[in-house]
């Protein structure tokens, strides 16, 4: 069987003619009321001429936005010379954005030399540093090392990474992050700069790890602490450490979290630019699993659940929206 | 491959090539660019499966499947603007949810462009300077040396081209 074919029916071409001839006139610098009047009578007449009418409009209407180029005299997409590359335009374009596609390529650009390891979109790895300690970085993450005889620095500069910290009595292993430092007393910790509102968590999974921000405080296994980006601790939580971790299988278990954090933690695994819209939407509590390798089939899933809307308006650029 | 269709379709290509690179070349504005819509036209006419299809005006068809795909290579010279969105367009997309609309009107811009570059000077240079530049027919006629309703009938020419294959197309 086939589907029937499916074509808008257009008004008749003779009347097309005519509205198109009434917008001709309408425009021509020195229209009279009495034209204006006598159109608005003529598409009153019957649907088709009101058909005919909207068509010819739209038509006008699109060519609004198209320029001539001075140089060649083409006419092209876009309207005028000012909106040519307004600083207040997203770049949806694979080149305005600097997506690249693999490795820390997408890094590079914004962290220069400084990073010793960087992950792009979606990528996650585990590297192992000369003292033996293992790092593993989340997509789009990126650290610094400063591994001398007398001291272990690790600089996390973009993203999160797990700590399994090699044991070394005489050298301290200290990892900073934004205005916190911290400094590994035991072995294994995650620190997440990826979060909704510019914080920093850091949860320990075995021992312990002195937090400094503001103020110190010592983190023991099991234990999760927020640091504001002012360096203000935040209260001392409980997450486990099947939860901490689960992004290191590529899921994210949300147990009542702000949807802001959970954009933030799918975001590096999505090529394009995610962008949230509406009042309290960043707040909307979330508990899911979600597969961080597919972050269209996640926000879909969210949508399903929660008040919102996903808007996938390019392969660059999606909106998540209130409503 | 349909060898007896593609000898076919070769033979009109190499017969009108000329004409179909020039004609190319005015839609997208250089010559080098002509060239590769009218390989691209002939491809994709060339790589679809043999079908029973009457072509009763081969030379119309060629150059038909020759402006789509001039509107295809403008459409991809200017896919960065086809994606570009301002944040103030995010807002009314966030509240309209309609990005497929967006996106298909986009579409229908550039496809108005390719079609306006196909029109005779005179006729493009009257519709330019009154809907882009707005000015008045009685300045365009001025400027053209031709008279008033000369200029409102180029203009008007211009829209109906644009409608007929604009309606073609959708």
């Amino acid at each position: 069987m086939t589907p029937p074919i499916h074509r808008p029916a257009h008004p008749p071409r003779a009347l097309s003619d005519e509205a198109l001839a009434f917008i001709v006139r309408l425009n021509s610098g020195e229209a009279q009321p009495a034209t204006l009047a006598a159109f608005t009578a003529w598409r009153r007449l019957s649907p088709d001429h009101e058909a005919a009418a909207r068509e010819a409009e739209q038509l006008w209407g699109d060519a609004s936005e198209l320029h001539q180029d001075s140089r060649s005299g083409l006419i092209r997409p876009g309207a005028g010379r000012h909106s040519g590359l307004s600083r207040r335009a997203l770049l949806g374009g694979a080149a305005g954005l600097g997506i690249a596609g693999t490795g820390g390529a997408w890094l590079a650009g914004r962290l220069g030399p400084r990073a010793d390891f960087a992950t792009g979109t979606g990528e996650v790895r585990t590297v192992t540093l000369t003292d033996h300690s293992r790092v593993t970085l989340n997509a789009r993450s990126a650290i610094a090392l400063d591994l001398t005889a007398a001291h272990r620095h690790v600089r996390l500069l973009e993203g999160q990474a797990f700590f399994q910290v090699a044991a070394d009595p005489a050298r301290a292993f200290e990892v900073t992050a934004g205005t916190a430092r911290l400094r590994a007393l035991g072995t294994a910790f995650d620190v997440d700069a990826n979060r909704g509102d510019g914080s920093l968590a850091v949860s320990v999974i075995e021992h312990a790890v002195r937090v400094t921000g503001a103020s110190e405080l010592t983190l023991q296994a099991g234990e999760r602490v927020r640091i504001g980006p002012d360096g203000r601790l935040g209260p001392v939580t409980l997450q486990p450490a099947d939860v901490t971790l689960a992004w290191r299988s590529g899921l994210y278990i949300a147990e009542d979290r702000p949807l802001a954090d959970i954009i933030a933690a799918l975001r590096p695994y999505h090529a394009g630019w995610i962008v949230t819209r509406g009042e309290g939407i960043d707040a909307l509590r979330v508990n899911a699993v979600l597969d961080l390798r597919t972050p269209e089939a996640s926000l879909a899933a969210l949508a399903q659940g929660l008040p919102i809307r996903v808007i996938a308006l390019s392969p660059f650029l999606t909106i998540v929206a209130a409503g | 491959m349909s060898s007896a269709l593609n000898i076919w379709l070769g033979d009109l290509y190499r017969r009108h090539h000329r004409d179909l690179v020039r004609f190319a070349a005015r839609l997208v504005g250089d010559r080098d660019g002509g060239e590769e819509v009218v390989q691209n036209a002939y491809l994709r006419l060339a790589g679809r499966p043999a079908q029973a299809v009457a072509i009763e005006h081969p030379k119309t068809y060629a150059f038909a499947a020759t402006r789509t795909a001039a509107i295809d290579f403008t459409a991809r010279r200017h896919a960065e603007w086809l994606h570009r969105v301002d944040i103030e367009e995010i807002d009314a997309l966030a509240a309209s949810g309609d990005a497929d609309g967006a996106l298909h009107h986009r579409r229908r811009i550039v496809r108005l462009a390719v079609l306006l570059n196909e029109l005779p000077s005179a006729c493009q240079t009257a519709f330019v300077m009154n809907k882009l530049e707005g000015r008045g027919h009685r300045e365009i006629a001025a400027h053209l040396g031709v008279s008033v309703s000369m200029v409102e009938k180029h203009i008007l020419r211009a829209l109906m081209h644009c409608r007929d294959l604009m309606r073609d197309d959708d």
